[in-house]
């Protein structure tokens, strides 16, 4: 291969490095948000469950570490989208495994901003900010009283007192939107809440997901519902549901969009491929003449095509990431009001050089197999380069 | 002198228009992310139209608090509102000294103001004001109390019940003033209103005219439409990926094209034409391959989206994604193109122009 071909190998799996990895995160952001690296317990379709009641009780067992009740308020600060989470801010940033950046003192009334957020719309301890309503149309002020840093989507947030958060969501003065619990034993945990009467969901990274005497949520039903009666005909399981097709939808579209970068990056491949193989194609018609079979010729290629297309690929993805994480400081990728988190898992990186890999295995062949076509005088027999010059005639003749 | 050079920019060898066909996938990546990220704009638009938003909220700038509207200004504003002043104040009574926010609310009828309740220098402690005083100090609110705002404390105030009505809109913990009051502890501070709110929303271009912009006070919806803009912000650095991409690939086979007809530039210019109508016979090339391609390419762009939301539900992915004409999608493609291409352009064409001027002196006259 030669060193042109190369470089645009390279550049190609640099781009997709640059761009698959983040795609790749978003339709987890939705995940993420709602129950972190623990599990969350939301409500379900039956009664009312998440409740300080429940919280009570889940702080009892044996099987659970630390417990988090929080309430949900998707709101805005000054036009941006940001997430106001009711919580016990202790507990909240112990299980975010977060730092206090800055605190003052605090009475009945707090409000703690994320690092990110806080530098973002520049937030000091002290300042006053307007919060709106989230499910119902409310004006509140709060007045920050500290800024807490964590490598997580926290990171991002605001968290507030439960007055507050309540009166943002017109929430019941026991109820929750979920409960979010650190435990090793999973088992334990969804047996204990199978003993209760509540109706619930239950989430968390790397699970499926559990029904407690609760229907299973579907994507449609609260789209369809609040379409056909506006926002009072919502399910009681509306946060998972919502969250459900929040995924959904950021998945189709940044699946597309990675689509179309791979189809992108898969021409590009090709087209590189083709302008280095153009200098060579007489060398199939040698080897062919001197008895080289079609077979022999193609394992030739892929000696020659798959080392060179790992190394670029590799080389390539681990430029574009570095080019991602040189931009992402500049806070340009967002969604949702959370900095989208740096993807890790390592079969995305796994897949940029496979696709990579397979788009340069996939171009050789079909290159080579045009020129195993033509008959091996043709294939050696001198071309001109440019167009005949009588077409600059015919041209100019008009 | 045109017609020539059009004839000969259009001559599109299998390279260039390879180049042209590698310029139409970049665009349709870019058509096509900006159609799907619109479609969910539009999508999540559709579901949030319906669902009822609440009053209408005026501020000036993003940040309520920090908004500032004089009074002269909303006099000629026609019906019926409420003109609101909000302040961070300090409430010290019960022994206590609380964070809250004073307010004052102002009735416009036909432009007029009026304040009908607290009056003088009275202030009311809204029902979850006095329900966190009860909590904190177990008595009910005393008949006196000092008030700090603007960094000025006011002491003995009379203290006085819930206001008899406010809008469902306002939070339960704030503590009211008459307008007055605060003119007179802070004449620049005190006397611009914050914020006016309406039943109706207000005409597009009066909003306008006054410089105002709407407070989405049901943050779900301002969360949600606040988020795709940001996608679409994010894809700006998109943008600017496929404007690389497409200087790079014009750069590449102008680069070739012009290394690869030199004989063709020394018959041109023993024919006549000077380096500058060789230089624009590159450049239009250049700028032809580009709008030929980002035409191709918002077309496949406008396709790949349709394709993706219809074949996404079928794969088990129900979405909101609502596709629209993507005009300004491509018009962008259009312009990002034409600019990065005839950028892109500028290096060979001068290197034709130069090829040009050597092969004249290197033709000896007859």
């Amino acid at each position: 291969m030669s060193r042109r071909a190369f470089a645009g190998l390279l550049l190609c799996a640099a781009l997709l490095g640059a761009t698959w990895p983040t795609l790749a995160a978003l339709p987890t952001l939705p995940g993420r948000i709602l129950s972190g690296d623990v599990y969350a317990i939301t409500q379900g379709s039956g009664a009312p469950s998440v409740n300080t009641s429940l919280v009570e009780n889940l702080t009892a067992q044996v099987c659970t570490g630390c417990v988090s009740p929080e309430i949900l308020a998707p709101g805005t600060i000054g036009g941006e989208p940001v997430l106001v989470r009711g919580a016990d801010p202790l507990a909240f940033v112990g299980m975010e495994e977060g730092t206090w950046v800055q605190t003052t003192p605090v009475a009945d009334r707090w409000a703690f901003a994320g690092e990110g957020l806080a530098s973002r719309l520049e937030l000091r301890p002290g300042g006053f900010v307007t919060l709106v309503g989230s499910a119902t149309p409310r004006i509140a002020f709060a007045q920050i009283t500290g800024i807490y840093q964590t490598d997580t989507t926290a990171n991002d947030e605001l968290i507030v007192d439960f007055p507050t958060a309540r009166a943002l969501t017109g929430l019941g003065p026991k109820a929750y939107h979920s409960i979010r619990v650190e435990t090793t034993d999973l088992a334990g945990l969804l047996s204990f809440l199978n003993g209760t009467a509540a109706s619930l969901h239950v989430s968390g990274p790397g699970f499926t997901g559990a029904d407690i005497h609760s229907e299973p949520t579907t994507d449609e039903r609260i789209t369809n519902v609040i379409l056909r009666t506006g926002r009072g005909g919502a399910p009681r399981d509306y946060l998972s549901s919502a969250i459900g097709e929040a995924a959904a939808s950021v998945r189709v579209v940044a699946y597309g969009i990675a689509a179309l970068i791979g189809l992108l990056v898969a021409f590009g491949i090709h087209a590189v491929q083709t302008r280095a193989f153009a200098d060579c194609r007489g060398v199939v018609g040698v080897l062919r003449a001197v008895g080289a079979g079609n077979g022999w010729l193609r394992r030739r290629m892929m000696r020659e095509t798959v080392p060179a297309a790992l190394l670029a690929g590799a080389l390539g993805t681990a430029l574009g990431v570095g080019v991602d994480y040189l931009i992402r400081p500049r806070g340009i990728l967002l969604v949702f009001g959370h900095a989208i988190p740096v993807s890790t898992d390592l079969s995305v990186f796994a897949s940029i050089i496979a696709a990579v890999v397979v788009a340069s295995i996939a171009s050789s062949l079909v290159l080579l197999g045009r020129a195993m076509k033509v008959r091996p005088t043709e294939s050696i027999r001198e071309h001109v380069a440019v167009e005949p010059s009588q077409s600059l005639e015919v041209v100019l003749r008009g | 002198m045109a017609r020539p050079v059009l004839r000969l920019a259009t001559r599109f060898t299998r390279r260039t228009r390879a180049t042209a066909w590698a310029i139409a996938f970049a665009c349709m990546v870019l058509v096509g992310a900006l159609s799907l990220v619109d479609g969910l704009a539009g999508g999540v638009g559709s579901v949030a139209d319906r669902i009822g938003s609440g009053p209408a909220v005026y501020i000036r700038g993003a940040e309520l608090l920090a908004s500032a509207i004089e009074p002269d200004e909303v006099a000629g504003i026609p019906g019926d509102f409420l003109a609101l002043r909000a302040h961070p104040a300090q409430l010290e009574i019960n022994g206590l000294s609380l964070s809250t926010t004073v307010v004052a609310l102002e009735t416009y009828r036909n432009g007029t103001g009026t304040t009908a309740y607290p009056t003088g220098r009275n202030v009311s402690l809204d029902v979850g004001l006095r329900a966190r005083v009860v909590d904190l100090s177990g008595a009910p609110p005393a008949a006196t109390g000092n008030l700090t705002a603007f960094g000025l404390p006011l002491t003995g105030l009379p203290i006085v019940a819930a206001p008899p009505s406010r809008p469902a809109l306002f939070a339960d913990d704030w503590a009211y003033v008459h307008p007055d009051l605060l003119f007179s502890m802070n004449r620049t501070q005190g006397g611009p209103i914050q914020a006016l709110v309406m039943e109706a929303p207000l005409d597009s271009a009066l909003v306008s005219s006054l410089g105002l912009t709407r407070l989405e006070t049901l943050g779900a919806i301002g969360f949600v439409r606040g988020s795709i803009a940001e996608v679409q912000r994010s894809l700006v650095a998109l943008a600017l990926v496929i404007a690389v991409v497409i200087g790079l690939l014009v750069y590449a086979a102008m680069s070739l094209e012009v290394h690869q007809r030199a004989g063709e530039i020394a018959t041109l210019r023993r024919l006549g034409a000077s380096p500058a109508t060789v230089a624009t016979v590159y450049e239009a090339q250049a700028i032809l391959l580009a709008a030929a391609g980002s035409v191709l390419g918002s077309a496949l762009g406008i396709v790949a989206a349709h394709a993706v939301v219809s074949v996404a539900p079928l794969l088990g992915l129900p979405n909101l994604v609502i596709l629209d004409a993507p005009i300004g999608a491509v018009l962008l493609a259009f312009v990002l193109s034409i600019v990065a291409a005839g950028v892109a352009g500028l290096v060979p064409s001068r290197r034709a122009a130069l090829l040009a001027s050597r092969r004249k002196e290197a033709v000896p006259s007859s």
